[in-house]
């Protein structure tokens, strides 16, 4: 570098955070520019605009989210306290121990998920990499990187550090414990954004270098099983609220003679303090609980600065690794052509953060539904396995919208084969149905738990199979119609979580559709005098219908909807 | 089927092209045709307007008024009849970044619907041909830039297309490399077939095209074989990027630019 400029004076915190907030709103520029390609001759000062609306959109509607959380959270905290959960006083503190923990991990899974998404964007815009063309300190550089990073999620970091002390301070009033709840969640943002990073570091490097080989694969799992931890974490959550106090109870009195090696353990060690700090009575003194906290604490601050440090590297372009590879005969395989695009689907997704674990969420939403047929006994009606398999049904109609993302900026090929947009989405809408086939056959698995009731049940779950397919082809539609103008057009889904939460919604209700079609004609059936088998057997056969007329409904919009 | 559709009518045929975006005109009334067995370069300045005027072609964009027709088909009401005849090679280079160049052409031959036989021998010969052996089993985002391009030509010419458009297809290629795809071209030429070519590398163009069109600012300012440009001008025997320069009349602006930025350069150096 010459001497024409001294980078010795350091950018005040201030400057760096404006600068910040002008590499993240390129981070999203990039991306929402990038993957149209330009190609739908949008001009670029449309595009600025949409990314900037989408991006308020997002963390508008995730604020909100956390916001939910963290009241909730102090709803809980104040309901054990309060005796409005009627838990027994020696056993308060270990709950709100738990309380707090849970949240904390909550936070952190929340966080990390969110971070994983925008990671993938942060990394290809090559915007981690400015402060190493300016003419700044090295540090500087890096923290450059580091706040470029956060500040695509700036508002969601703030609502979580904000929302849930400020919650713990309502429902307890103890400032101390407060102070100390909002310590564990600074620090579990910076855990967080450390860990995502490693974890999509790893991530890039090597699932995306080594296509196919064992250790891959290995970390691919591990990389889908950590998601799987987080998603699962939200959907026990939420699908169990009713039930959740039983839970914490049952968990608070099983875990509270263990606190002794919890103390060691992130977020328990948080949890612990917290409460501590907050003088609930019968709270044991674990004096290693601080210690192991503030060691956990430190590093928080050691991670976030390798952060800073290693954003700033993989932006020069340190990321993609190739280890040598055997060299294999040319051959192709030419296979028909809605195999050859769920193929190509299949192989971008499991090589894509994030993305890997639509595969299983279909199954992850069950599991809570099936932890309730291992109690009780007797048959199980009908009316279990509806509400079994409404969730996954929806939710795979939901998803479908990522699997147009999967492609990405390659969308811009996708658009030079000579396919019918139809065509395309067909194939996704064929891959997302393959995923509803665990549908039925956990259905299967629960009626060797405990008997069914009747055949419907298995007959609804198989039903699942082409309802799925269905709405995921109409989800698919008004995705493509709305973003693109009935057009294929790459983007990045973190961009357009509120486009796709509107359209997920909208094909959500469409796929239930044909399953209340299934309730009204049965209690018709019955107030008619009807047997019940009767009544089944109608409701079975209005299912299909309401499927079909979903097929038609999305054979319509397709050719109404779609261009070319 | 062995890729290549028999078409009627010329490779291309555009008539008064316009494309704005929003203000920017990017593309200004721009007439030209493409006969079979020709090779039609499309040469200008940076932003001149060769790459949007490639999208409309192959039907990636929409003209705002104006029409093309690729052997007969309109691209806005055909484009998937286009799209079947045209190998494309965009600008930059757009391909499923963590698919390896292996996955990669299964892909494009199975969505081109090619006989395996006939895939198999082709993109055999072209893998030799542009010694990417080595790489076809690593992820196309860890390959070098000149390495995408010849996977991205090798997927453009896959199928036999009777169309080749090329944006700036040398970009980033070695001199071997090159040379083979200007080899490839001339084959692609002995089948009738025909290539629109765009490029700001103009001894390429003078060397390769039958015909050029210079465009600036969207406007075609002159068309012709290589000798009529050349007369054109009256310096005789005057280089192809005289011609260039002076059709889009930027001789006199480019020597007056380069002298400024030198002046200005010479002033703010530090001793
Ligand atoms: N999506 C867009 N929005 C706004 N302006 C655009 C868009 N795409 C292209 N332009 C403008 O249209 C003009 C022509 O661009 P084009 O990419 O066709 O040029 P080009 O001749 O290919 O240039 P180069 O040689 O640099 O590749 C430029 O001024 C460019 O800024
Ligand atoms: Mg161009």
């Amino acid at each position: 570098m010459s001497d024409s400029v001294s980078p010795k004076e350091s950018l005040g915190l201030r400057t760096i955070w404006r600068l910040a907030g002008k590499i993240s709103f390129e981070v999203q520029f990039h991306s929402a520019l990038e993957m149209s390609q330009g190609a739908f001759g949008q001009s670029i000062e449309k595009q600025i605009k949409k990314a900037r609306s989408n991006s308020r959109m997002n963390k508008g509607m995730v604020s909100i989210f956390t916001l939910i959380l963290a009241a909730t959270f102090g709803f809980l905290v104040w309901a054990t306290l309060s005796g409005f959960l009627e838990i027994s006083p020696d056993l308060q503190w270990t709950t709100v121990a738990l309380i707090v923990s849970v949240f904390t991990l909550m936070n952190f899974g929340f966080l990390t998920f969110w971070g994983i998404m925008q990671c993938t964007a942060f990394i290809s815009s090559g915007a981690a990499a400015i402060g190493m063309h300016l003419p700044v300190s090295r540090s500087d550089a890096s923290k450059l990187a580091l706040f470029g990073y956060i500040r695509l999620f700036d508002v969601q970091i703030i609502t979580i550090v904000v929302g849930f002390p400020f919650a713990y301070f309502v429902a307890t009033f103890s400032p101390l414990g407060s102070l100390l709840c909002l310590a564990a969640t600074l620090a579990t943002v910076a855990l967080s954004i450390t860990v995502m990073l490693l974890l999509a570091i790893y991530f890039h490097s090597k699932i995306q270098s080594s296509g196919g080989s064992r250790f891959s694969t290995v970390i691919r799992l591990v990389f889908t099983l950590f998601f799987v931890v987080a998603i699962m974490g939200f959907s026990i959550a939420f699908q169990m609220l009713s039930f959740i106090l039983p839970v914490i109870e049952a968990f608070a009195i099983a875990l509270s003679p263990f606190w002794n090696w919890l103390a060691f353990i992130f977020p328990f060690s948080f949890g612990l303090i917290v409460v501590q700090a907050t003088g609930i009575p019968g709270t044991p003194y674990i004096w290693f609980g601080a210690a192991s906290s503030l060691l956990f604490g430190v590093l928080a601050i050691l991670g976030i600065r390798w952060s800073g440090r290693f954003l700033t590297r993989i932006g020069a372009g340190a990321v993609v690794e190739t280890g040598p590879s055997k060299i294999r005969p040319v051959t192709v395989k030419v296979s028909r052509v809605g195999v050859a695009v769920m193929r190509k689907d299949l192989r971008i997704a499991f090589r894509t953060p994030g993305q890997a674990i639509m595969f299983f969420l279909p199954l992850l939403m069950m599991v809570p539904f099936i932890f309730q047929f291992f109690e009780g006994t007797g048959a199980i009606h009908v009316m279990d396995i509806l509400i079994l398999i409404t969730t996954p049904a929806t939710m795979l109609s939901f998803f479908a919208i990522f699997f147009l993302s999967v492609e990405a900026r390659g969308m811009a090929f996708t658009l030079t084969i000579p396919l019918k947009t139809e065509t395309i989405l067909r194939a996704k809408a064929q891959l997302i149905t393959c995923m509803a086939v665990v549908i039925p056959i956990v259905v299967y698995v629960v009626s060797l738990l405990r008997p069914l009731t009747s055949w419907v049940s298995l007959a609804l779950g198989v039903s699942m199979i082409p309802l799925v397919y269905v709405a995921a082809f109409l989800s698919l539609v008004l995705f493509t119609r709305i973003i693109g103008g009935g057009r294929l057009i790459g983007f990045e889904i973190s961009q357009h979580i509120g486009q796709m939460l509107v359209v997920g919604m909208l094909a959500a209700i469409l796929a239930l559709i044909p399953l209340a079609l299934y309730g009204l004609t049965w209690i018709l059936l019955i107030d008619l005098g009807f047997p019940i088998e009767i009544a089944h057997l109608g409701g079975i056969i209005s299912v299909w219908f309401g499927i079909f007329l979903n097929y038609l409904l999305g054979k319509i919009l397709a050719s109404r909807a779609l261009r070319d | 089927m062995s890729g290549r559709l028999k078409g009627n009518g010329e490779p291309i045929i555009a008539k008064n092209l316009v494309r704005k975006f929003g203000d920017k005109v990017a593309v200004d009334d721009l007439s030209f045709h493409v006969k079979p067995g020709e090779v039609y370069g499309l040469l200008g300045p940076n932003g001149a307007g060769k790459t949007t005027t490639v999208k409309m072609i192959a039907g990636l964009l929409s003209p705002t008024e104006g029409s093309v027709e690729v052997f007969g088909f309109d691209p806005v009401i055909n484009p998937i009849e286009v799209k079947q005849r045209i190998g494309l090679v965009p600008e930059d280079h757009i391909l499923y970044k963590s698919l390896t160049p292996r996955e990669f052409f299964d892909f494009v031959a199975s969505v081109r619907r090619l006989k395996p036989a006939f895939a198999k021998q082709r993109l055999s010969s072209f893998v030799d041909a542009f010694e990417l052996e080595e790489y076809f089993d690593k992820p196309i985002a860890a390959l070098s830039h000149g390495t995408k391009q010849k996977v991205s030509v090798i997927a453009a010419l896959l199928h036999e297309p009777q169309l080749l458009v090329l944006d700036e297809p040398l970009s980033g290629l070695d001199a071997r490399s090159a040379r083979v795809l200007k080899d490839i071209l001339n084959f692609h030429l002995e089948n009738e077939g025909g290539i629109l070519f765009s490029s700001h590398i103009l001894e390429v163009a003078e060397s390769l095209c039958d015909r050029i069109g210079i465009i600036d600012e969207g406007r075609m300012v002159a068309e012709g074989t290589v000798k009529e440009l050349r007369k054109m001008v009256k310096s005789v025997g005057g280089s192809l990027e005289e011609v260039f320069l002076r059709a889009v009349q930027q001789d006199t602006e480019v020597a007056a630019t380069v002298e400024a930025l030198r002046r200005s350069l010479k002033e703010t150096r530090r001793r």
